[in-house]
């Protein structure tokens, strides 16, 4: 396996989607090559860190929202008065 | 994430019956109860903040429309999420302006054999380490920002709202097949954009 074959099969790979002989071969490579150790973990690192970007996410702090904007919301609802 | 049945389930059933029979007061409820979240979602996927809240309403006339079609399986905080989701693609495609980019230059180069033409050097410190900074946060959210359009939207939806393939496939009108290939690229791009600042300890 090349390492771009390898860099291919990182998607599927880490959601466990990848077929039993492809992941055979996938870790034979990660043991044999030099670079690509270093470069999952870093594809690994940069998918937390894109989560990691946004704290209000995991703290699932919502926005303020203007008042304004929540009656314009109301405003549009069915059967007002109803 | 919790997806069972919680007591934020009883109380969704309850709430929906209200609007269901249209009681102004569980329209009020639903809106103050959710905006905040949604409108956190709208931001994240949109750089503007007058179209964010633009896409927060649109998504509350949407949901309007639709109560009645919702069905008790989800949550409503699931199914408000997915809704604010499409208000902010449908906002993204039509401010869409110029052409996008190439995320080429951004992708790992190889040999001809295959192997990498980049000697990859470790980062310095642990990545859940240096996200603690509010520095590094802003970073990363520029970083995300430089991705070509079509790639930001994959990468924002998989690994930042957390939409399976299939979702993301379907909120995009594009096969799951391309749902991952971008996301592929958009992750080696932005992995590539990361590099210099984490080599550095975030002070590059």
């Amino acid at each position: 396996m090349t390492c771009r074959e390898f860099a291919d099969f990182i998607v599927d790979y880490l959601t466990g989607e990848l077929p039993p002989d492809q992941t055979a071969a996938f870790e034979r490579h990660l043991v044999r090559c030099p670079n690509c150790p270093e470069y999952l973990r870093q594809y690994r690192a940069t998918i937390d860190a894109g989560r990691a970007a946004f704290p209000d996410l995991e703290a699932e702090v919502p926005s303020d929202v203007p008042e304004d904007l929540v009656r314009a919301i109301l405003e549009s609802r069915p059967n007002r008065g109803a | 994430m919790d997806r069972g049945l919680t007591s934020e389930t009883v109380d969704d059933a309850a709430l929906l019956e209200r609007l269901r029979a249209g009681d102004g007061a569980a329209y009020e409820a639903l809106v103050r109860t959710y905006s905040g979240r949604l409108l956190a979602v709208t931001r994240r996927i949109l750089n503007s903040e007058e179209d964010a809240r633009e896409s927060v309403q649109e998504a509350f006339v949407s949901a309007f429309r639709n109560i009645n079609r919702f069905e008790g399986g989800a949550r409503l905080s699931t199914w408000l999420h997915r809704i604010a989701v499409n208000a902010a693609l449908m906002k993204l495609r039509s401010r869409r302006r110029r052409p996008e980019e190439s995320i080429e230059p951004l992708l790992p180069m190889y040999r001809d054999d295959g192997h990498h033409v980049e000697q990859f050097q470790a980062w310095s410190e642990p990545v859940d380490v240096a996200m603690q900074r509010r520095e590094m946060q802003a970073l990363v959210r520029r970083c995300i920002d430089q991705l070509p359009e079509s790639y930001r939207t994959v990468l924002l939806l998989r690994d930042i709202e957390q939409l399976d393939t299939d979702e993301t496939a379907s909120a995009l009108g594009i096969t799951g097949n391309a749902v991952k290939i971008r996301l592929h690229r958009a992750r080696q791009a932005l992995r590539t954009l990361l590099d210099p600042h984490f080599r550095s300890g975030g002070y590059q």
